[in-house]
């Protein structure tokens, strides 16, 4: 299935992205007012997507939505987010805080894989033969990954006989981000409970800005620079337009390697290849990216509007995400979707509580609530348990963090084509997938020897917890 | 007929603007490079559009861009800038200064219009018989007002017989940018020269970051203020979000509206409520917004980053507009088109020129080559060429011509309607053309009455350049 190709009316994009903004307002309202979310801090994006799911064509049937077109949305504004993040120009940094995160999230990611896989077996030999053992594949995605990433490849499997797959994607991603909030604020709490973070003493230290999501006592902060005259140009179409090139090179790209596939008899990776899009345009992006410092020109890349623009992207990607999941194929697999779930969330939990106290010389329990968070919800989901553990950002947590995410992204690349292997090279059989199942764990038995041998972490447990 | 739905595949969509910010990245580059676009401050997205025309189907057909999605784009980011206009509440001042100003664009308009009815009643009595009369009232929809609402009046006219007309109001709007930035650079080059202007200032004083278009040499300044907390909401995605619940409600009262009509008989009228989408989203942002300030929760809305936003719309529509541009239709109309533009732009400087002098009390050159701008091209041009004259917008001239748009908006609106009476409620008679044309006279004649009763213009020529120079030699 091309994602790409999908006729509709113009208005119903339109009406579309009108209604998702219509949620993002009543999701503002209601984190604005709800103490309950306030509490877990749920972010405006998740309320406003579950508000969709209600309201729309499956429960209230008060807004026509599709759960096809939220899809395509998803599609392009995973890949978007990716091109805004390329071209922002992430610094990287090869410290023990970063590449042991980004180890921990490779670790996460496989004993998701493992786990989901696992449990999937259980199923096919047991009560329902049928099952397509990728469901479980989709674990990593959706939990560790996020919900753009857990659509498109789910998607793409479908192809392959897995009913429903781009949909049981978001649904696992949905689940994911339940678990990063609820979840990681109990954690949070009880960790102060028992005296383990280092900076709070309690959950007062949360402003009331940061807990209504409106700036209303402290000073608002500067959202970017303009770096173009306005005479010429609104510097803001400036960065929109360049996310637009680089999205239209990695279109040419994919096309590219498709026509090229085509001619050497590889169509039956075609799907594969759309899948991919939102990682050849990263790839397009950071080569951009540095062109453009290369030739000193990327003074015109404001890093601040890069930001707005990206988290436009995903505000809109996980309402449309949540919006676009299908009732009728979380009934279908409710059963191993909760299991999995279940399993992944207690596994993902003491694999890196495990880690995280031997990993890392300082700020344990902050480290562990912020990388849980993000390898059940996404790295914005981190970063909110981060502010609250660490709420001026004092320790190198947050930065250790997101500097972690773009070497994650470098390692995880063959793992996330590992995952395609038992659709793409062994036919959807089932020896493909305990193949790809002895591999991953091969990936993760050579990661955690290579961590080991340059002494980032230790396997004695420390005599003391900080 | 419901004007949104048009049947298209997303993947043209998303490959149409993509195609456009590459035109917008194109025109950039040129801008910076280029010590002829420089000259005349000529902004990236005309050169983007140029360049999207010369790519695309009709000429070199490198890219495959459809006018009828671009006609698409233009009718509803043409709401959406109206939207941040009216959420972002622009401050109206009622002094002489803006009020005048209003006065002056209404007269520009009004001109305009009847320039261009009286050249294509000239066609139609000699040469060219079947010609569309209405072809004339795209002149001020196009030069004064924008591409925007040339394109929506237009396309909405062609229901009525009018052959092309969402491409024949881009035209005249492309042209109106044409004149505002090469006529309009001209004309501050002569007014330098003659010692018009107040401020001693000259191209020269242009800095090098507004010639090539990128802020190399000073600090960059701040685009916005976060206010919501990004750990909740991405501010921009609410800014966002705000917009597109306002469409939204836009969307609801016209398809209201419209069913109602449709139920009782009105249904010819259906249309031209479409096409008048972008004044009712107008209406309801002003409404969302008094709303928002009386229950004091607007602080949410941050003016920089809604610039921001009705940025980017205002590129991507001009890009697109100017690209979507037909040439045929061009041809087929190229002689009556050109003669109105030539004729409305000599009426325009003249009118303009006349009114500054009598009706301002200051900066009468800075304030008549602002107008002038926009009365051609967009607001956008208007602040170029003060700039030019007056780089640290040290005047009052900038300030005023930013004020007086929502004054004049708001008298404008008869006269939008005024120019739709001769389809909607004419049929398209010469009888009605000519009524409308009287009306539009009377209109005109009330409104100078006001101007000369509250006292804001006189008659009398000034004795302008005197009082230029004395306060050049004062030092402002």
């Amino acid at each position: 299935m091309n994602l790409w190709e999908f006729s509709m009316s113009f208005k119903d994009i339109v009406m579309d992205m009108c209604f998702l903004s219509l949620f993002l307002i009543l999701g503002t309202i209601g984190r604005r007012y709800g103490l309950f979310f306030q509490r877990y801090l749920i972010p405006n994006n998740l309320i406003a997507g579950f508000i969709g799911l209600l309201a729309g064509p499956q429960l209230l049937r008060l807004v026509p939505l599709d759960g096809e077109r939220m899809g395509v949305y998803v599609y392009h504004l995973l890949a978007l987010t990716f091109v805004a993040i390329g071209l922002r120009g992430e610094k990287t940094s090869w410290g023990k805080g970063p590449l042991s995160f980004s180890l921990a999230m490779l670790s996460s990611y496989i004993i998701q894989a493992v786990i989901g896989l696992l449990v999937c077996f259980a199923f096919v030999y047991t009560t329902r033969p049928d099952l397509f053992p990728g469901l479980g594949l989709l674990l990593p995605m959706g939990f560790g990954m996020g919900p753009g990433q857990a659509f498109t490849i789910g998607s793409s499997w479908e192809k392959f006989g897995f009913a429903g797959g781009g949909m049981a994607g978001l649904t696992i991603a949905a689940v994911g981000y339940l678990i990063a909030y609820f979840a990681g604020m109990v954690i949070i709490n009880r960790g102060i409970k028992t005296g383990k973070t280092a900076l709070i003493d309690g959950l007062e230290s949360i402003t009331q800005d940061m807990r209504t999501g409106v700036v209303k006592q402290g000073d608002k902060q500067i959202a970017g620079f303009l770096t173009l005259s306005l005479e010429a140009i609104e510097p803001l179409a400036f960065q929109v337009a360049l996310i637009g090139v680089v999205y239209l090179v990695s279109y040419w790209f994919a096309k590219g390697i498709a026509l090229l596939l085509v001619r050497i008899g590889g169509g039956g990776f075609l799907s594969t290849v759309w899948a991919f899009h939102f990682v050849l345009a990263l790839l397009v992006a950071l080569v951009f990216r540095k062109i453009l410092d290369k030739t000193k020109k990327s003074y015109l890349i404001d890093p601040g509007l890069m930001t707005r623009t990206a988290g436009l992207f995903v505000d809109y990607l996980i309402v449309g995400s949540i919006c676009g999941i299908s009732l009728a194929v979380v009934w279908k697999y409710w059963a191993p979707i909760l299991c999995m779930s279940v399993l992944g969330g207690i596994g993902t939990y003491y694999l890196l509580k495990y880690i995280c106290s031997r990993a890392f010389d300082d700020y344990h329990f902050e480290r562990f609530s912020a990388i849980f968070a993000e390898m059940t919800g996404t790295l914005n989901s981190g970063l909110v348990m981060i502010r609250v553990t660490d709420p001026e950002f004092k320790t190198p947590v947050a930065e250790d963090l997101v500097y972690s995410s773009g070497i994650a992204l470098f390692f995880g690349l063959p793992l996330l084509i590992l995952l395609n292997v038992p659709m793409n090279f062994f036919n959807n059989s089932r020896p493909g997938y305990w193949i790809t199942f002895g591999l991953m764990l091969l990936y993760l038995l050579i990661l955690w020897i290579f961590w080991r041998l340059i002494g980032f972490i230790k396997f004695k447990k420390p005599t003391s917890a900080k | 007929m419901n004007p949104w739905d048009l049947t298209l595949n997303l993947k043209d969509v998303v490959l149409d603007f993509t195609y456009l910010s590459l035109f917008l990245i194109i025109g950039t580059i040129i801008r910076r490079y280029g010590p002829f676009f420089q000259r005349y401050l000529i902004p990236n997205n005309i050169i983007g559009g140029f360049l999207g025309l010369l790519l695309g189907p009709q000429m070199l057909r490198l890219f495959s861009l459809h006018s009828d999605r671009l006609g698409q784009y233009v009718y509803h980011l043409l709401a959406l800038t109206f939207i941040v206009l009216g959420l972002r509440q622009s401050k109206t001042a009622f002094g002489k200064g803006p009020v005048s100003k209003c006065f002056i664009e209404l007269s520009c308009y009004i001109l305009q219009a009847m320039v261009g009815v009286l050249v294509a009643f000239g066609f139609i009595y000699t040469i060219q018989p079947d010609l569309f009369a209405g072809i004339g009232f795209l002149l001020p929809l196009g030069f004064g007002m924008g591409p925007g609402i040339a394109y929506t009046m237009g396309h909405s006219w062609e229901k009525f017989g009018l052959e092309g007309g969402g491409q024949i109001g881009l035209t005249f709007a492309v042209i109106g940018f044409l004149i505002a930035y090469f006529a309009g650079i001209v004309i501050v080059n002569r007014g330098i020269r003659n010692r018009e202007t107040t401020l001693v200032a000259g191209p020269e004083s242009i800095t090098n970051d507004i010639r090539t278009g990128v802020i190399k040499d000073n600090p960059p300044e701040i685009a916005g203020l976060l206010t919501l907390a990004p750990e909740a909401i991405e501010p921009m995605a609410f800014q966002v979000g705000l917009i597109g619940v306002i469409y939204l409600a836009t969307y609801g009262l016209i398809f209201i509206l419209t069913s109602l009509m449709a139920r009782h008989g009105l249904g010819e009228f259906v249309d031209t409520l479409w096409s008048f989408h972008f004044i009712i989203a107008l209406l309801i942002a002003v409404a969302a917004r008094k709303i928002l300030d009386l229950t004091r929760q607007s602080y949410v809305i941050d003016k920089g980053l809604m610039n921001r936003i009705s940025g980017v719309c205002v590129d991507f529509l001009v890009v697109g507009s100017v690209a979507a541009i037909n040439i045929t239709i061009i041809g087929k109309f190229w002689l009556p088109i050109t003669l109105m533009s030539l004729i409305a732009g000599f009426g325009t400087y003249h009118i303009i020129r006349y009114t500054a002098r009598r009706a301002f009390d200051d900066y009468h050159f800075e304030r008549f080559v602002g107008i002038f701008g926009e009365m051609t091209g967009t607001i956008n041009s208007g602040l170029v060429l003060i700039r030019v004259t007056d780089p640290q917008f040290s005047s009052p001239a900038a300030e005023d011509l930013a004020y007086g748009g929502g004054l004049a908006l708001f008298l404008g609106f008869p006269l939008l309607i005024l120019l739709n009476a001769p389809m909607v409620f004419f049929h398209n008679s010469l009888a009605g053309y000519w009524l409308t044309l009287l009306i539009v006279v009377v209109y005109g004649a009330l409104l100078w009455l006001v101007w000369r009763l509250i006292g804001y213009i006189h008659f009398k020529p000034p004795d302008g350049k005197n009082r230029a120079a004395t306060i050049r030699q004062g030092g402002v």
